[in-house]
C-alpha cells in the first residue's frame, strides 16, 4: 500500500509543477508573428495549378498579379505589377505597362517577358480541373488547350497562345481576347494569374518557352509541377517553409517594392497551421496561440461568449460569395439508383412538370430554415445571381412558403395523376453537410405532410439520402440525381460566373439538370426588350443564347443592356423553377482583439497579411 | 534458431504481396469516378474535368493493370505519391514515423512500468480493496472510448487550465529548427533536445506529449495489468516461492527477487499484442490531439480513398508486425529456457 | 410434481418466453413496429442475451457471488430492459422508422434538457403527458433528441455487438476448424490468408474497408458492420485451430475415423462441440470491445447513417462542442455514460468469466 502513495504523490507533484510553470501565459502572444489555425492544407504553390482557397491564400501573399482589388471594392482595380493599362475601343485587346524596379524574392528583375511567360505557361499547362479554363474560355474561345490542339494541332495551338499574349514593347505586354469580355480584369486580379520569374522557372525545369514540346509540361499532376512546393514571387511575403499537412511559414520580404501602401508588410512572420479538429482550434484561440481561426458555420455560437467578454472580435455578418441551392433535374438518367416514381412506376422525367417543381418551392420554408439553420445569416435569392453583383434584381419575386399553394400545385401536377397515384422522390446532398441535411429534411417533412390532406394510405414518399462525396460527384456528373443540394463559390465577382454554372449547357450544375428535356420554349422578353421574342427548341437553347449574349454585351454597366439580360435570366430561373430557393450565405470572421487592419473583400480568399498588424 | 529466423523472414515477401493484392482488390470496388474524387475538392468547374482526371491518373484501367504498374514502380523503389501527405509515400512514412515512434516509446514506458507494477500490486493483495480498485480502474479504462477520454482531457488541461497544448511542438522551436539553431538529428524532439543539450525544448516537447501519452496508455494498462496479475498469482503459488517464504525471507524480497522475475515471462509475450494495440490507438489519439503521426495520416488516407498511401502504410505495417513478432519470439526463447524455436 | 417443474430455470424461461410473445404481439398490432425488421431481430437477440446470462448465472454460481460480476450482470440486464421497453420509454414518431432519432427543429445548436429532473420528464413521456420534443429529458444535439437516441441506441448496441461477434466467431470457426482438421496444405493456405488479414491493424483496416464500401453501399449499419467483420475473425480462427489440433489426437476421434465416419460428421459431432467453448467465451468477452470499435468508426464518420440511433454517432455530434462542455455537458455525459456502462457491464462479466475459466488460477480463490 505504501508504494502506491509514494508513487502517487510523486506523480501529483509532477503535474503541479508542470501546471505552475506553464500556466504563466502572457497577454499578446508572439507580437511579430501572425498565426492562423485552419481546417485544411494547401494543394500546391504553383499559381497556375491551384484552384482551392487555401493555396490561393498562400499565393496571394507571396506572388502578385497585374492588377488588384481596390480596398473593399470588387469591381474597381488598382495597378499592382502593371503600372497602367489600356483597353482597345472594341474591348478585346488589353495592353499593360509593366512596373519597373520590382525584384523577385530570389533576386531576378521583373520584365515584360516574365509577365507574358506566366500567362503562356498557365494556358499551356491547363491542368484538368484547374482554374485556367476561365482564361482559355475568353482568350482562345475553347474549353481547354487540349481541345484546341486536337482541332488545329499541337504546334498551332501553342502558337495561338503565344500570339494572344505577347510582349509588344520594352515595358508592355498585350493580351488579346477572342471576343470582348468586359469583366476580364476580374479574372486577372485572381491569384491564378500571378506573375512568376521566367528564368527561375526554366532553371527549375519548367516549360522552356518554346512550342516544340509543350506537351511535356501539359496537365501535370500536382507533384509533377516544377513549382509544386517552391515559390519565388514579388509579393510582401516570401516562403520560408511549407511543411505539408502541418504548416506554412512565410516571412516578410524586406526588399519589397512597396505595394499598395508604399511600405513593406508590418507583421514579420505568418504561420498558417493546419488543425482539422475544431475543438483544438478553439482551444488555441482561447489560449492566444492563434490570431484567427476557421470557425465552421454551425459553431459560431461557441465564439459568442468570447466576443461578449471582449476576448475576440467579430466581423460580420458580411455578404458572402457562396450560394447554396437545391438543383432540380428535369430528366434523371435511365437506370439511376435515385429514380423518381409516379404512381409506383419509374418516371425519369417526373420533375419535368412545372407544377411539381413549383410545389417543391412552395413547400420549402425558407424563413424558418434561415432562422434556425443559419441563425438568420443568409439571404434568399430569387434567381441565380447573388446580391451585390451586376444583374441582381431586388424586384424579382420568388415563391413564398405556403403549404396551401404547395397542395394546389401538387393537385395540378401531371394533370392530377400525381395527386391520385402518388410519387417517390429522393433528395440528396453530400455526407457531413449538416445545413443541407436540414434543408432536405425540412422539404421531406413538408411534402409528407401532404399525405394528411388526402384520405387513405400515404402516397407521397420522400427519402433523404446523404451520399459520400465520391458517389455524389459521380452521380451528379452523370445526371443521376433528381434533387441535389450544392453550394457555389464564385471565382470572380461577375454574374457570368453565376449564370454559367447554373444555366449554361456545360455549366457545373446545369450539366446534371438536363434542361434539354423541356422542348418548345417560348421566350418573351420583359426586361431586355431589345431582344426579339422567339421560340427555342429547348429550354437549354434559350438559356445558352441569353448567357452568351449577356457575356458578349459590351455595355456591362449598371442599368446597361447586359444587366437587362441578366434580369431575364433570373426571371426565367424563377419562372421555370430550376432550383429550390437559392440562399446567399453570409460570413463572419473572428480574430483576437489585438489584430488590426483587417477588412472584408469577398474576392480575397483567406487572409492578406500585408494590411495586418498586432498589438 | 537461425533457420527459424530465416524461414520467418522468407515468408515476409509473400505476406506483403498478399496484403497489397488485397488492398488493390478492395479498391477495385470503386468506380473510376469515385476514385477521381480524391483529386477534386469541389464540384468540377470545367465540363471535361472529371474525364480528364480519370484519364490522367489512369483510373479507367482495369485494376490488375494498375496493380502491375504499381508493382513495376515498386521494383524501381518508388512507392508512388501520397496525395494525402503531399509527398512521396516512402518519404511520408519516414516523415510521420519518428513522431509516432516517439509517442509510442513514451506511452510504452508508463504502460509497462505502471501496468506491471499495478498488476503485481493487485496480485499480492488479491481480493483486497486495492485489488478491486485496480481492476475496476483497469476495466473502466478498457470500457471508456478513447475519443471521449481524449476530448475530455483536451477540454480540461488545455482549454480550461492551459497546461498542456495539443500538437507536437511550440512555434518557437519550429522557428529555431528553421534558423538552424536547433538541429534535428533523429526527428524525435525529446531525444533531439537532449542531444542539443536543450532542456527548454525537451520540456516543451514533453508538455505536448503528456496528454496523448496518457490517453494512449490508459487502455493498454488494463491489458497488461490483467496478464501480470494472473501470471503473478500463478507464480506466487509455486513451490519455490513457498520455500522462500518458509525460509523466513522478507515478503518484499520474495516478491521482487523470486516471484516477479519469473512472472514476467508470459508478460514478455504481450509485446506483440501491445504493439498492435498501440498502432490501433494512435489513429484516434493522433486525430484528437492533432499530433502529426503515422496513424492520423493512415486514417486520413483511408477516408479520402488514397490507395497509394493506404498500400504504403499497409506494407510498413506488415513488415513491422512480422519483425516485431519475430523479436518477441526470440525474446521469449531467450528469457525462458524451456522454449525452443524450430 | 415432475422435477423439471421445480427447476428455477424452467420458470425463468417460461416468463421470458411469455414476455417475448407479448412484446412481439404488442409491437405488431398495437404499435405498428412490425414493418421494422431490425426491431424484431434485436428483440430476439436481447432475449437471447438475457436467457444466456440467467442460465450462466444459475449454472456458475461464482458469477453471482463475485461482487464485480454481479454488478456487470445487473448492468447488462438493465440495458436489456431498456432495449425491450424502448417503444414505451420513447414512443417513435413514425412507427415505420423507430430507429430514426426524433428531430425537434432545424438548428445545430445543442438545446439544454427541459426541467431540472430528467426522470420527471421521462415519466411524462412514458405516460404520454408530453411528446418527446416537449419533454426533452436529456436535451437536444443537432436538433436530435438525446434521450430518444440513447433509448433506441441500446437495442442497436446489442444488435451491433452480438451480430458482429457472432459472425466473427462463425467465420473463425469455419476457417479454423477446416484448417486444423484437414491440416497440411489446406491448413498452410488458410493460415497464410489469416496472416495476411492479421497484417492490417484492426482499426485502420476497418476504416479503409468502411471508406471503400461507403460509396457503393452508402453510409450505414451494414457498411460499418461488414468492415468490422471482415477484419475481426482471425483471432477466433487461430484459437479454435489450436484447440482442435489438441482434440484431433484424442482416441475417440481416431476411433471414429477408423470406423469410416465421414469427415464433416466427425468435425460437427465429435470435434467442434468439444473444442468450441474457449472460443465462445472469448467471443462473448469481446462484445463490449466491438461496440467500442463500432463507436470509433461512427466517431470518424464511417458508422451508422446520420440521425440513426447510435451512441457513437451521438458522441461524434458532441465532438465539436467539447470546448463548451461546461455549458453543454448533457451532449456528452448521457451518451458517454451509456456507452461506458454498457461496455463496462460486458467487461465485468467477461473478466469474471476469465478468472473462473483460467486453469492457472484454479485453487487460488
Amino acid at each position: 500500500m505504501k508504494a502506491v502513495w509514494r508513487w502517487g504523490a510523486l506523480a501529483l507533484s509532477l503535474v503541479l509543477v508542470l501546471g505552475v510553470t506553464s500556466g504563466l501565459a502572457q497577454q499578446v502572444k508572439n507580437p511579430d508573428t501572425y498565426i492562423e489555425a485552419v481546417i485544411g492544407d494547401l494543394e500546391t504553390l504553383d499559381p497556375a495549378w491551384h484552384y482551392d482557397t487555401a493555396s490561393a491564400t498562400a499565393i496571394f501573399n507571396i506572388y502578385e498579379t497585374l492588377v488588384f482589388y481596390d480596398g473593399e471594392a470588387i469591381d474597381k482595380f488598382v495597378p499592382m505589377l502593371a503600372e497602367s493599362w489600356t483597353v482597345s475601343p472594341d474591348g478585346s485587346t488589353y495592353t499593360f505597362k509593366i512596373r519597373k524596379g520590382v525584384k523577385f524574392h530570389q533576386g531576378g528583375d521583373l520584365t515584360p517577358e516574365d509577365v507574358a511567360y506566366s500567362f503562356q505557361r498557365a494556358l499551356l499547362q491547363d491542368r484538368s480541373g484547374g482554374p485556367i479554363h476561365m482564361i482559355i474560355e475568353h482568350v482562345l474561345d475553347v474549353a481547354s488547350i487540349d481541345e484546341l490542339a486536337k482541332k488545329v494541332g499541337d504546334a498551332q495551338a501553342c502558337q495561338q497562345v503565344l500570339n494572344a499574349i505577347r510582349v509588344t514593347g520594352p515595358d508592355t505586354v498585350e493580351i488579346k481576347l477572342a471576343s470582348p469580355f468586359g469583366p476580364f480584369l476580374q479574372i486577372l486580379a485572381g491569384s491564378w494569374t500571378s506573375i512568376i520569374d521566367k528564368e527561375w522557372a526554366i532553371a527549375r525545369g519548367d516549360w522552356d518557352g518554346k512550342c516544340d514540346n509543350w506537351r511535356k509540361w501539359w496537365d501535370p499532376k500536382a507533384e509533377d509541377s516544377k513549382l509544386f512546393d517552391v515559390a519565388n514571387g514579388t509579393g510582401p511575403y516570401k516562403l520560408v517553409k511549407w511543411d505539408k499537412g502541418k504548416e506554412l511559414i512565410l516571412e516578410r520580404n524586406d526588399a519589397y517594392w512597396g505595394g499598395l501602401a508604399k511600405r513593406p508588410a508590418i507583421i514579420k512572420n505568418y504561420i498558417r497551421k493546419v488543425v482539422p479538429e475544431w475543438g483544438t482550434r478553439l482551444a488555441m484561440f482561447e489560449a492566444g496561440d492563434a490570431d484567427s481561426i476557421d470557425v465552421p458555420r454551425p459553431f459560431v455560437a461557441a465564439m459568442e461568449p468570447l466576443v461578449k467578454a471582449g476576448k475576440a472580435r467579430m466581423h460580420g455578418p458580411l455578404p458572402g460569395s457562396v450560394m447554396q441551392s437545391a438543383f432540380i433535374n428535369f430528366k434523371v438518367k435511365e437506370g439511376s439508383a435515385y429514380m423518381p416514381k409516379l404512381g409506383g412506376a419509374d418516371k425519369p422525367d417526373l420533375l419535368l412538370d412545372l407544377n411539381l417543381r413549383r410545389a417543391l418551392n412552395y413547400c420549402f420554408d425558407t424563413a424558418t430554415y434561415i432562422k434556425e439553420s443559419w441563425l438568420g445569416e443568409a439571404k434568399p435569392i430569387n434567381g441565380v445571381i447573388i446580391e451585390g453583383r451586376l444583374g441582381y434584381n431586388p424586384e424579382q419575386k420568388g415563391y413564398e412558403f405556403s403549404l396551401a399553394k404547395c397542395e394546389e400545385e401538387l393537385k395540378a401536377a401531371w394533370g392530377g395523376k400525381l395527386w391520385s397515384d402518388g410519387m417517390r422522390l429522393v433528395l440528396t446532398f453530400n455526407q457531413g453537410n449538416i445545413a443541407r441535411r436540414f434543408a432536405a429534411e425540412m422539404l421531406e417533412r413538408n411534402l409528407e405532410e401532404m399525405n394528411k390532406k388526402r384520405a387513405g394510405r400515404p402516397i407521397f414518399s420522400v427519402d433523404v439520402l446523404d451520399l459520400p462525396w465520391p458517389t455524389y460527384l459521380k452521380a451528379m456528373d452523370a445526371g443521376e440525381l433528381a434533387v441535389f443540394w450544392v453550394g457555389w463559390l464564385e471565382d470572380y465577382a461577375h454574374p457570368h460566373n453565376w449564370v454559367h454554372p447554373y444555366m449554361f449547357r456545360t455549366g457545373s450544375f446545369a450539366i446534371g439538370q438536363n434542361f434539354d428535356a423541356l422542348k418548345d420554349v417560348e421566350f418573351k422578353p420583359v426586361y431586355a426588350t431589345f431582344l426579339e421574342a422567339k421560340k427555342y427548341p429547348t429550354l437549354q437553347d434559350l438559356f445558352d443564347d441569353l448567357v452568351v449574349k449577356a457575356k458578349k454585351e459590351p455595355d456591362q454597366k449598371k442599368g446597361g443592356r447586359a444587366e437587362k439580360i441578366y434580369f431575364e435570366l433570373n426571371r426565367l430561373a424563377v419562372e421555370y423553377a430550376i432550383n429550390i430557393q437559392n440562399i446567399q450565405l453570409q460570413v463572419r470572421r473572428y480574430e483576437q482583439v489585438w489584430v488590426k487592419g483587417w477588412f472584408y473583400n469577398p474576392a480575397y480568399p483567406g487572409t492578406y497579411v500585408y494590411w495586418l498588424s498586432k498589438g | 534458431m537461425l533457420a527459424y529466423i530465416i524461414r520467418r523472414l522468407l515468408l515476409l515477401p509473400f505476406l506483403l504481396l498478399g496484403v497489397t493484392i488485397f488492398v488493390f482488390a478492395i479498391f477495385s470496388l470503386l468506380s473510376p469516378e469515385m476514385r477521381a474524387s480524391l483529386y477534386l475538392t469541389d464540384v468540377p468547374k470545367s465540363p471535361d474535368a472529371m474525364q480528364r482526371i480519370i484519364h490522367k491518373y489512369g483510373l479507367d484501367q482495369p485494376i490488375y493493370i494498375q496493380y502491375w504498374q504499381w508493382l513495376n514502380q515498386i521494383i524501381r523503389g518508388d512507392l508512388g505519391w501520397s496525395k494525402t501527405a503531399q509527398r512521396p509515400v516512402f518519404e511520408a512514412l519516414l516523415y510521420y514515423l519518428p513522431a509516432t515512434v516517439e509517442l509510442s516509446l513514451w506511452a510504452m514506458l508508463p504502460v509497462i512500468l505502471v501496468g506491471i507494477w499495478l498488476g503485481i500490486l493487485s496480485a499480492v493483495h488479491q481480493d483486497k480493496l486495492i485489488d478491486h480498485t485496480m481492476r475496476v480502474f483497469a476495466l473502466v479504462g478498457w470500457s471508456l472510448p478513447t475519443f471521449v477520454f481524449g476530448l475530455l482531457m483536451l477540454m480540461y488541461f488545455y482549454a480550461k487550465l492551459q497546461w498542456f497544448p495539443p500538437g507536437q511542438i511550440s512555434d518557437w522551436v519550429t522557428r529555431e529548427v528553421i534558423n538552424g539553431t536547433f538541429i534535428r538529428y533523429t526527428q524525435m524532439y525529446t531525444i533531439d533536445a537532449l542531444l542539443n543539450g536543450r532542456l527548454d525544448v525537451f520540456w516543451d516537447s514533453l508538455r505536448h506529449l503528456i496528454m496523448p501519452v496518457i490517453t494512449l496508455s490508459y487502455v493498454q494498462w488494463a491489458l497488461l495489468l490483467r496478464v501480470t496479475r494472473s501470471s503473478m498469482l500463478e507464480t506466487l503459488r509455486q513451490e519455490y516461492v513457498m520455500t522462500a517464504r518458509a525460509k523466513g525471507l522478507k515478503e518484499s524480497v520474495v516478491i521482487n527477487k523470486h516471484a516477479a522475475r519469473n512472472a514476467m515471462i508470459p508478460v514478455a509475450t504481450m509485446g506483440g499484442l501491445l504493439l498492435i494495440g498501440l498502432l490501433n490507438g494512435v489513429v484516434i489519439t493522433e486525430t484528437i490531439f492533432n499530433y502529426p503521426g503515422i496513424g492520423r495520416w493512415a486514417a486520413d488516407a483511408a477516408i479520402r480513398l488514397d490507395i497509394l498511401s493506404v498500400v504504403g502504410f499497409t506494407l510498413f505495417n506488415g513488415v513491422l508486425l512480422v519483425v516485431g513478432n519475430l523479436v518477441v519470439d526470440l525474446l521469449y526463447a531467450f528469457i525462458d529456457p524451456r522454449v525452443r524455436l524450430e | 410434481m415432475p422435477t423439471w417443474l421445480r427447476h428455477p430455470l424452467f420458470w425463468i424461461y417460461l416468463v421470458l418466453g411469455g414476455l417475448f410473445v407479448f412484446i412481439v404481439f404488442v409491437a405488431r398490432y398495437e404499435l405498428g413496429l412490425a414493418e421494422e425488421p431490425l426491431f424484431l431481430v434485436s428483440t430476439i437477440l436481447v432475449f437471447g442475451v438475457v436467457t444466456a446470462i440467467l442460465t450462466a448465472a444459475y449454472r456458475v454460481r461464482k458469477l453471482l457471488r463475485n461482487r464485480l460480476s454481479l454488478i456487470g450482470i445487473i448492468i447488462v440486464l438493465f440495458f436489456s430492459a431498456i432495449a425491450i421497453a424502448a417503444p414505451w420509454l420513447a414512443p417513435p414518431e413514425n412507427p415505420r422508422e423507430p430507429y430514426r432519432i426524433v428531430r425537434c427543429g432545424y438548428t445545430h445548436m445543442p438545446q439544454p434538457p427541459n426541467g431540472e429532473n430528467p426522470l420527471e420528464q421521462i415519466w411524462k413521456v412514458i405516460t404520454k403527458q408530453a411528446t418527446i420534443c416537449e419533454a426533452r429529458p436529456f436535451g437536444l444535439i443537432q436538433s436530435y433528441d438525446i434521450y430518444y437516441g440513447i433509448v433506441w441506441g441500446t437495442s442497436m448496441a446489442f444488435f451491433v455487438g452480438l451480430v458482429i461477434t457472432g459472425l466473427n466467431v462463425l467465420i473463425g470457426l469455419v476457417i479454423g476448424s477446416i484448417g486444423a482438421y484437414f491440416g497440411r496444405w489446406i491448413d498452410e493456405i488458410l493460415m497464410r490468408i489469416t496472416d495476411v488479414f492479421l497484417a492490417f491493424p484492426f482499426l485502420v483496416a476497418a476504416i479503409t474497408m468502411a471508406a471503400v464500401l461507403q460509396p457503393s453501399l452508402g453510409r450505414g449499419l451494414l457498411t460499418a458492420m461488414i468492415a468490422l467483420i471482415f477484419f475481426g475473425w482471425m483471432g477466433y480462427a487461430r484459437l479454435i485451430r489450436g484447440d482442435i489440433l489438441a482434440i484431433k489426437e484424442r482416441d475417440y476421434v481416431y476411433a471414429a475415423q477408423a470406423l469410416g465416419v465421414p469427415h464433416h460428421r466427425i468435425l460437427m459431432r465429435h470435434i467442434i462441440p468439444n473444442a468450441i467453448y474457449p472460443t465462445l467465451v472469448v467471443g462473448s468477452m469481446d462484445i463490449g470491445s466491438y461496440v467500442l470499435s463500432f463507436a470509433a468508426l461512427s466517431f470518424l464518420g464511417l458508422g451508422a447513417e446520420v440521425g440513426f440511433a447510435d451512441w457513437g454517432q451521438m458522441i461524434s455530434f458532441a465532438r465539436d462542442w467539447i470546448p463548451r462542455l461546461s455549458d453543454h455537458w448533457y451532449i456528452v455525459v448521457y451518451p458517454g455514460m451509456a456507452i461506458l456502462l454498457f461496455v463496462l457491464g460486458w467487461n465485468l462479466i467477461g473478466d469474471a468469466f476469465r478468472d473462473i475459466l483460467d486453469p492457472r488460477l484454479k485453487g487460488a480463490r
